[in-house]
């Protein structure tokens, strides 16, 4: 069985502007993509688009982040449910946390950040030109 | 009134080792793992290596010292000759897993007697590239990539149970405050130190609700202990503690999951290694929890049913935890005070249960003994619930 949408292709759609999930026989969504439904197992799925609109569950303003995550600390740290019903994690753009609350709209928005160092052993080959998953504050 | 198990042992204890918790500057994590072993051998005459078939090993990273094969490294340099010696990895549970499959060796008739033992050494790395480290346990692609760090998922959660139940900073500072009392006479604790709810209130902020004295501290550490067939334990000790349930769950990264206030893998791990025992989580004299953060300890209290599910706050409120309350949870410190180096927490808490229900009792300061225990629970977690592994142990004496 060939992988319906495999990370690398979910990063490449993704640096596009587009969101991708999967979608199975009984209507489930699942994002990030994996080989089975989140919800019921079914291998069955086919590949949506989404519209990247949810609303925050949770968060968490990171202030003790990993070397390689190139934003600034404290960055925003959100659980999302997106409108069509998967979770997506991500951070959110120009956050001001006092503008940040459990309900809060939100749209995913992709973009490449480099890591600032490289002097280290991590994968290069598939990260190099991914995008990474942002949220913005929607209006 | 607690039931006592009457379920058939499993495998049994004969001894055990650990190593002073910390940073500990000038000694690898192989000599760490000596010292368990000096501490193991030498409270157990009996026990010869001559006597160990196997020996397994918890580490979860080896970029810490960039050594792997460690387990191999290990046993040949204690001088325990051609024996197998593996590596087992579920990131902070890898100890328990390492317990487990040593047992499994055991009940599968291969081996009578086998170490299974565990190691972390940290402190080579300055905190942001430990935290990019022990980001390898979350999801790479799609976790570690996108900002998220074991901290941040579980101070997610942390923030989701106190929005549902109403949970407070308050509370989760009770379980650093109950945790750091108890480790306070734990010789081999790292922070040994009393903290006050203010003190932890006002600790500098790590991802927001948790700050940093919510969390465990990044230590070295190195434990281990001797398991054999339960009719081979009275050859070694006069005083076995025997293990009459075991069971392991998983589950999949947060991201995909509906629920975020509990772990469901605690659940089924619980439920199972409870029914071999045949008993309730009311019938443990002592708990010892993964406490990696304060909320894990609140969450643990509703997922192993000590309580419902949104109680965990009031649970640790009442006092019911502390060392003289009905239910005491993490005598030793937990990792919250002990330090949790990784792979080696696991093993740690049953180090802990070896020494409560067993000769070393005498030996624990009175101010964190539970007085008379004869049954006890482990219950080690790796990632924000990926990997959960429950132990049910039951004095001899
Ligand atoms: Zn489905």
């Amino acid at each position: 069985m060939v992988e319906k949408l495999t990370v690398d292709a979910f990063y490449r759609e993704a640096k596009a502007g587009k969101l991708l999930g999967l979608k199975c026989d009984q209507g489930h969504l699942t994002v990030p993509p994996r080989r089975t439904c989140r919800v019921c197992l079914s291998a069955n799925l086919e590949v949506v688009e989404l519209s990247g609109k949810g609303k925050i569950i949770t968060y968490t303003d990171v202030y003790s982040k990993s070397r390689d995550y190139p934003m600034n600390a404290p960055y925003t740290l959100a659980f999302v449910n997106l409108v069509e019903g998967a979770n997506v994690l991500g951070v959110v753009l120009n956050s001001d946390s006092s503008k940040i609350s459990y309900g809060r709209d939100v749209r995913v928005k992709f973009q490449v950040v480099q890591a600032a160092s490289a002097d280290s052993i991590r994968p290069i080959s598939p990260e190099k030109e991914r995008p990474r998953i942002f949220f913005e504050l929607s209006d | 009134m607690k039931k006592a198990s009457s379920a058939k042992a499993l495998c049994s204890i004969v001894s055990a080792g650990c190593a002073v918790y910390g940073k500990r500057d000038g000694f690898s994590g192989r000599e760490l793992f000596n010292e368990a072993l000096d501490e193991l051998f030498l409270n157990c005459p009996k026990l010869e290596k001559k006597d160990v078939n196997a020996l397994y090993v918890g580490q979860s990273f080896e970029i810490f010292e960039h050594q792997a094969n460690t387990p191999t490294g290990f046993s040949n340099n204690y001088g325990l000759p051609n024996i197998p010696s593996v590596r087992v990895e579920t990131i902070s549970s890898s100890g328990a897993s390492s317990l487990r499959q040593g047992m499994l060796g055991v009940l599968s008739g291969t081996f009578d007697v086998v170490l299974c033992g565990a190691v972390e050494k940290m402190t080579t790395l300055e905190t942001p590239d430990v935290s990019e480290v022990l980001s390898m346990g979350s999801d790479r692609p799609f976790e570690a990539w996108n900002g998220c760090t074991l901290p941040a998922l579980n101070a997610l959660v942390a923030r989701e149970h106190m929005r549902r139940f109403g949970t407070t900073e308050e509370q989760l500072a009770l379980v650093a405050v109950k945790n750091h009392r108890n480790g306070f006479e734990n010789p081999k604790a790292f922070l040994r130190k009393i903290v006050t709810v203010k003190d932890v209130l006002e600790s500098r902020k790590v991802c927001t609700p948790l700050k940093l004295l919510d969390c465990s501290p990044i230590a070295d550490g190195a434990s281990c202990l001797a398991i054999c067939k339960p009719e081979m334990a009275r050859m070694y000790t006069d005083s076995p503690v025997e293990i009459i349930g075991t069971a392991q769950a998983s589950d999949c990264d947060v991201v995909f999951r509906d629920e975020l206030v509990g772990f469901k893998t605690t659940r089924i791990a619980a439920k199972k290694a409870l029914e071999m025992a045949g008993q309730n989580i009311f019938d443990m004299d002592l708990v010892e929890v993964h406490d990696a953060f304060t909320i894990n300890e609140i969450v643990a209290y509703e997922d192993l049913g000590m309580c419902a599910k949104g109680d965990g706050g009031k649970l640790i409120e009442s006092g019911e935890t502390k060392i003289d309350g009905s239910i005491p949870v993490n005598p030793s410190g937990g990792l919250k005070s002990k330090g949790h180096p990784i792979a080696s927490s696991g093993i740690g808490q049953a180090y802990e249960v070896f020494n409560q229900l067993g000769e070393g009792a005498t030996k624990i300061a009175p101010s964190r003994r539970v007085k008379d225990a004869k049954s006890a629970m482990t219950h080690s977690m790796g990632g924000a619930g990926l990997d959960v592994s429950v132990h049910i142990f039951r004095a001899s004496k």
